[in-house]
């Protein structure tokens, strides 16, 4: 008799252990997906969160002198605005991202102080961290304002303002920040350097470090050795607390899921296990009669296995539509994943269908071993 | 055909089979009776090669049963051998015709599963489960089971032990047909119908 045809049977004679052995495959099925999808919304909104925190490395010249960079906010030593471009030219993979060239100096402004912070239009990306753009990008001839600077000025949006001499547009006053933000007039780079008469010049080239995995490292020094051979003329420096909070927070959310993820599927494991070797238990007689006719181990265990198999394939499909059917439902009202994650995602059918028969065969390898190997006449003897 | 030698089976310090000796001929019906404990059900299985003695030896035509490997002594179980069990041993989830093709060596193709339930008066009972039957209707099927893939030697584990007398002495006249058509029947009994059936009574001593 065909074995899928006796594995079909047994499954609808004894529907109960079928029925949750199903739901533990799809349930690990699923909830893998729900924790994929779940980590990369989390890993996502947590871009975002440190992407606005903005960037965290400032480099600056050899020459600067640094208490008065960290008085004042800026270097008074400037350095040609092509520098940041030797990142570009470059083989290795370095931990810098999102370059960017800033000019910055304080200046009275209305007889406040105020801090010019010419922003390049583009940001710089060393080969293979090309990212979306973190900068916000100011327009030629146009200024975003500081909150602080707009209220002491009673500076509204549109209005036009001096600044050293040239006239500009307010296109937006930004919201309190609570920060050295309050008195900064952004502009354009090109803007900043013509009213600074600075012309080619930056004095900071502002970044963000990539990512460090190893935890053992020390990124402040390896971002270090990297600057050395790319701009030895300059020196770079980490914002620490920002740098470490960033990271924390990145390992926090790799580490909850890399936990999470394997312990519900281990669970799922275990209980398909337990219910294989229940399911054995059960057959024991169903077993020995087996032998009796002269089935060999091969086809003992294939129906075993073969079951392991097939409830695989059947919690793949089932637990894709579980796992989707949630997230679509729930996804972003309870996880917060953006709906933009959120997709019938055929990749992950396909890994299911791959994966899932794998895993329920080896959670009932034990049990299936136990089939081939246990003595029919053990059975058989006790009889009645 | 069939002979074991000084076979004993202990289980750790338990002897459940002691010394026992027997040859079986071709063509025979041998009844075994014994008290309860004395190891009938134990000498059936090792003589069907599902249960390795702890001395001696049992020859099939000849040939060592346990000096050959499991796969050699699964297919002498599936060509030669037919067992019934006093508690049918059927597949409940199976068909009663299913039950007889399972065992059948071209399970998909043949006819014989087919004509023997019919022979056995159970054609109306073809898509119906174990626990759909009687008694001893149930022990019929495992008898066509046995029979299915016409092997010499029938081994029989009290098969009439649940039935009414009536399925009692039915069963024995299918087993005595086999006999009658050449075959070999051992039969583990406590009853007396197989006095009139058997060709020889063994005695069975409880190990002390």
């Amino acid at each position: 008799m065909n074995p899928l045809t006796l594995i079909l049977k047994e499954m609808g004679h004894r529907k109960v252990n079928a029925v949750f052995s199903l739901l533990a495959v799809a349930i690990a099925v699923g909830g893998s997906i729900i924790f994929h999808t779940a980590f990369a919304g989390s890993l996502q909104r947590t871009k975002r969160i440190q992407r606005d925190m903005g960037q965290n490395l400032r480099i600056v010249s050899k020459d600067t002198d640094l208490a008065h960079f960290w008085d004042e906010g800026f270097s008074k030593t400037t350095f040609p605005e092509n520098w940041v471009q030797s990142f570009t030219n470059i083989n290795d993979t370095i931990n810098y991202s999102h370059l960017s060239a800033v000019l910055k100096w304080k200046v009275q402004w209305r007889r406040s102080p105020a801090m010019i912070y010419g922003l390049a239009p583009r940001e710089v990306a060393p080969p293979g961290r090309k990212k979306p753009i973190m900068i916000t990008p100011v327009k030629k001839g146009t200024v975003l304002l500081g909150n602080a600077l707009a209220e002491i000025h009673n500076v509204k949006r549109d209005e036009t303002v001096t600044v050293e001499g040239d006239k500009f547009s307010v296109a937006r006053v930004l919201s309190e920040k609570g920060s050295g933000a309050e008195i900064r007039i952004y502009m354009h780079l090109a803007d900043a350097q013509s009213v600074l008469k600075r012309e080619g010049l930056i004095n900071e080239i502002q970044a963000l470090d990539c990512y460090c995995a190893d935890e053992t490292q020390d990124t402040l020094v390896l971002l270090r050795e990297q600057l050395a051979p790319i701009l030895p003329q300059a020196q770079v420096f980490r914002m620490q607390d920002m740098a470490e909070a960033r990271e924390k927070q990145r390992r926090d959310i790799e580490q909850t899921f890399s936990t999470l993820m394997p312990a519900v599927i281990i669970l799922c494991g275990v209980i398909v296990g337990v219910l294989a070797f229940v399911n054995t238990r059960a057959r024991r007689q169903e077993i020995g009669t087996l032998r009796a006719l002269g089935k060999g181990s091969g086809e003992i265990a294939a129906l075993f296995l073969g079951k392991a198999l097939l409830l695989g394939v059947v919690g793949a499909v089932g637990g894709f539509a579980l796992g989707t059917g949630l997230l679509f439902g729930w996804g972003n009202e309870v996880l917060q994943i953006s709906p933009k994650l959120i997709a019938w995602d055929f990749e992950n059918l396909k890994w299911a269908l791959l994966l899932a028969p794998v895993f329920a065969a080896l959670a009932s390898f034990i049990p299936a071993m136990l089939a081939v190997t246990q003595d029919p006449a053990d059975t058989l003897r006790h009889d009645g | 055909m069939i002979a074991c030698k000084q076979v004993t089976k202990r289980f750790g310090a338990v002897t459940a089979l002691a010394p026992f000796d027997l040859e079986v001929a071709s063509g025979e019906f041998i009844a075994i009776k014994g008290a309860s404990g004395s190891g009938k059900t134990t000498l059936l299985l090792t003589l069907g090669g599902m249960l390795r003695p702890s001395d001696g030896a049992v020859n099939f035509d000849g040939s060592d049963l346990y000096a050959q490997s499991p796969a050699t002594r699964a297919d002498y179980r599936a060509t030669e051998v037919g067992f019934v069990f006093q508690m049918f041993h059927l597949v409940p989830y199976l068909g009663v015709e299913e039950n007889v093709r399972l065992a059948a060596r071209n399970g998909a193709m043949t006819q014989r599963p087919r004509e023997l339930l019919e022979q056995f008066g159970l054609g109306h009972r073809l898509t119906h489960t174990p626990g759909e039957l009687s008694a001893g209707e149930r022990q019929r099927v495992a008898l066509a089971r046995a029979l299915v893939n016409e092997p010499r030697l029938i081994l029989a584990d009290e098969p009439t032990g649940n039935l009414d007398p009536e399925n009692d002495r039915q069963v024995f006249g299918h087993l005595a047909e086999f006999h009658r058509a050449g075959g070999t029947v051992i039969v583990v009994t406590h009853g007396s119908t197989a006095d009139e059936f058997a060709d020889r009574i063994v005695n069975l001593k409880t190990p002390v």
